[in-house]
């Protein structure tokens, strides 16, 4: 009964705690200025003192970090192309698909990138860039 | 003090009831995450290789897909804040210990991505009480708290002892590199840690010893397992704002009177 993942996995930052963030990024092709320029999607805000009893950025946070990880394995196997295949992966392209910038493009592109966010000197790396996706017309409703 | 089980199984549950109101409210507030179009979409999830198999042989499709998944929260929600009352009312609480357990699992399968330590923890001491309360005798209620203290112990065993072999978090180089990230990190505290070396040394070391230290306190005698959790209490809220962990604080220290209890019977044995 895996999928209930009650066997708990109490490491939280150990041995080696998360050193680096991960950013999605994402163009698109607009009908009308071509392929504009890479936007970053915020997933969380910066905490203030309410953070610590009111958080529900960390959800959307941790969900993200849980793809990128899925991602990461995929990409470190035998098998790196399989990545696209995977639910992590069509998870954020879903979203991206859906959201309002891209709804209206002729296609999107996404990538994740890792850099640590307070230290502007530490080398920015990317993880993943993705192809480009064509997402279907949809049919227009008016008459 | 009075070391009856009953009394410190309804604080467990007082306590964990609050973390599940405030994960619960934080999951309503993303309730849209949840829909087709979202970061969290049930259509995209359940092909994965294993639920592809258990949402199907479980009938997980209708729980967990929008909206009635929202439906489902509020459920949760609302078990989570009837179970004080009735506890403060002297009534049973029987039927929402249960609901919100067999809620949590739920939510386990279909938030795995974005469920984090806290939530697991939640969902396992709320089925040990859930147990617990559906026998309600006084050995039933122990063996529920001997196995959240237990629990409890692990975590915080797990993960103290496998810090102690990193020389990163005592020289203060670990604290520093989680707080140069937005994720779990702090612009401020991260200015001050680099301002002054020392307190990242004191606060890598503290959450190292500190884990280790709670992972044993059920072998103290009571009045030092007392002071040891008060230390967890201020561990877990300073961790809670530096790193948004706030959910941690609750679904942990829940687990607090479990270990209380466990060297109270400890220490009455010898």
């Amino acid at each position: 009964m895996g999928i209930f993942h009650l066997i708990p996995n109490y490491r939280f930052f150990a041995p080696v705690p998360i050193r680096r963030d991960f950013h999605l990024e994402y163009r698109i092709m607009d009908p009308s200025v071509g392929t504009t320029a890479w936007s970053r999607v915020r997933f969380f805000e910066e905490r203030n003192m309410l953070s610590a009893l009111w958080y529900p950025d960390k959800r959307m946070r941790k969900a993200f970090n849980t793809y990128v990880r899925r991602i990461i394995r995929i990409l470190h196997s035998t098998n790196p192309k399989a990545v696209t295949k995977t639910t992590s992966y069509r998870h954020i392209a879903n979203y991206i698909e859906n959201s309002d910038q891209a709804r209206n493009s002729n296609g999107f592109q996404f990538k994740i990138v890792s850099e640590q966010t307070f230290d502007k000197t530490a080398p920015r790396r990317q993880v993943l860039i993705s192809e480009w996706h064509f997402p279907p017309k949809k049919e227009s409703n008016e008459l | 003090m009075n070391y009856d089980s009953s009394t410190f199984a309804y604080a467990i549950e007082i306590t964990l009831a609050i973390q599940v109101i405030i994960a619960t409210a934080e999951l309503l507030k993303l309730r849209r995450e949840y829909s087709d179009t979202g970061f969290l979409a049930w259509q995209i999830q359940r092909t994965g290789p294993q639920l592809r198999i258990w949402a199907e042989k479980l009938r997980l499709d209708f729980v967990c897909s929008y909206p009635n998944v929202v439906i489902v929260l509020w459920l949760r929600l609302l078990c989570a804040i009837v179970i004080p009352v009735l506890i403060f009312c002297h009534y049973p609480v029987v039927l929402p210990v249960l609901i919100v357990a067999i809620i949590n699992m739920i939510m386990q399968v279909r938030n795995s991505q974005s469920n984090d330590g806290s939530d697991q923890m939640s969902a396992v001491c709320f089925i040990a009480l859930a147990l617990a309360v559906v026998i309600n005798t006084d050995l039933s209620r122990s063996f529920a708290l001997f196995f959240i203290a237990a629990q409890a112990s692990l975590a915080y065993g797990t993960s103290g002892f496998l810090k102690m072999m990193k020389k990163g978090w005592y020289t203060g180089e670990y604290p520093i590199e989680v707080l140069k990230t937005a994720s779990y990190g702090d612009r401020h505290v991260l200015a001050m840690s680099l301002k002054r070396r020392v307190i990242a040394k004191a606060f890598g070391t503290m959450v190292v010893f500190g884990d280790c230290l709670l992972s044993i306190a059920f072998a103290f005698p009571p009045n030092i397992c007392i002071c040891i959790l008060i230390f967890g209490i201020f561990l877990h809220i300073g961790i809670g704002r530096i790193m948004g962990l706030n959910t941690f604080m609750w679904s942990y220290i829940a687990t607090y009177p479990a270990i209380l209890f466990a060297s109270h019977a400890i220490y009455s044995l010898l």
